[in-house]
């Protein structure tokens, strides 16, 4: 049997720097409560430590978690990788790990790198700079991804900075992405308006969430699956047995148009 | 100037990796970036472009825009793609072990200069 699924697959956690100190698992579970969110994406910049406690405590809510990396490719380009299990995340983390530059986080200028668990004890910090570009190719992160059955999607494609369109200017012959996100800035229509490349894509929508506030955003990804799985989530991409995906208005539930 | 008077200066330590068949392309100026959005919008026919992308996309920017050619600076080894691509099309692809800064300060010595800046002054 078929749902509806309102999703937000990039969220970062008090793991990437860039984030707030409230972007604690309690506090974006709640938040993905308010914001009716079904599916959370969590994201880390080049990281992954904070997808155990998430997962944990969004299971009690009813929601569940894709197990997720924000990586940073060579080219300085941004890409969601989600992974089927915590397992396959953490083999894949390890080796982004290996291919990030071993440069010191300087707290009092990126900000803190802070691993927690479920009750949202601090269990350390990531002491290794994660805003950082790994020494892989675009190409080289989504087979990375893919061979470990996972799913590659660039991120905030729409965006002038960190952006498959900003830095390589179309999307590439021959990278096949199944989705391509775009920032929630922007409708489909305009982002295709706007980046003629993106037309006959399949596009999603996310928060790319550093503060909880930003979790409200105007339109929202919808998935039409059985099961808040990974696998579903690239059958409705690929508009398979009848799962779907859509972005529609948050405001009047209608698909969000300009 | 034509390209391949470039790869005679010592000075550039320029490597051809791809893209022979161009090398008698005229250089009529210079552009710098890596951002692949900023060098479709600003760069011109005919100029030289100096980045550290390396991504097989810049060969489609090039053509695109008929650049004269592109030096991949800082010692940074293209993707074979991006080799085979710029062999394909015709795209000369230069490395050097110099960092980006040189290489465009010695072009410029080499009287190179940015032709969509120039182009902007004498429109007024």
């Amino acid at each position: 049997m078929l749902r509806w699924l309102k999703a937000d697959l990039h969220v970062h956690t008090v793991l990437s720097p860039c984030a707030e100190l409230e972007m604690g698992p309690r506090a974006i579970v709640a938040a993905a409560v308010a914001n009716g969110i079904g599916l959370l994406g969590i994201t880390d910049h080049n990281a992954w430590a904070n997808v155990p406690a998430v997962t944990a405590l969004a299971a009690r809510e009813g929601i569940a978690v894709l197990a997720g990396m924000e990586v940073q490719t060579r080219e300085e380009v941004h890409v969601l990788c989600f992974f089927p299990d915590l397992a396959s995340l953490a083999a894949a983390g390890e080796e982004i790990r290996r291919h990030l530059p071993r440069i010191e986080n300087r707290p009092e200028v990126f900000g803190d790198q802070v691993i927690v668990d479920a009750e949202e004890n601090i269990l350390g910090f990531e002491n290794r700079l994660l805003l950082n570009s790994v020494d892989l190719s675009l190409e080289d992160v989504r087979d990375l991804t893919r061979r470990a059955g996972g799913l590659f999607i660039p991120a905030h494609v729409d965006r002038p900075a960190f952006s498959l369109l900003a830095n390589l200017g179309v999307v590439p012959p021959g990278l096949e992405p199944q989705t391509l996100e775009i920032s929630s800035r922007l409708t489909p229509e305009e982002a295709k308006r706007l980046f003629p490349t993106l037309v006959g894509y399949s596009l999603i929508t996310s928060s790319d969430a550093h503060r909880l506030s930003d979790l409200a955003t105007p339109c929202a990804t919808w998935f039409h699956v059985a099961a808040p799985t990974l696998a579903e989530v690239v059958l409705a991409l690929a508009g398979r047995e009848g799962r779907k995906v859509v972005i529609m208005s948050n405001s009047d539930e209608k698909p969000c148009s300009s | 100037m034509q390209l391949k008077a470039l790869l005679a200066v010592p000075e550039l330590g320029l490597n051809l990796k791809a893209g022979r068949s161009g090398l008698e392309r005229e250089v009529k100026g210079g552009y710098t970036s890596d951002l692949l959005s900023h060098v479709m919008s600003r760069a011109r026919e005919g100029d030289l472009w100096v980045t550290v992308q390396a991504h097989q996309n810049i060969v489609a920017v090039a053509v695109l825009l008929n650049l004269a050619g592109i030096i991949i600076a800082g010692g940074i080894e293209p993707q074979e793609e991006t080799l085979s691509k710029a062999e394909a099309e015709g795209v000369p692809i230069f490395t050097t072990d110099l960092p980006i800064f040189e290489v465009v300060g010695r072009l410029y010595a080499l009287g190179i200069r940015a032709s969509n800046f120039y182009a902007a002054l004498a429109q007024g």
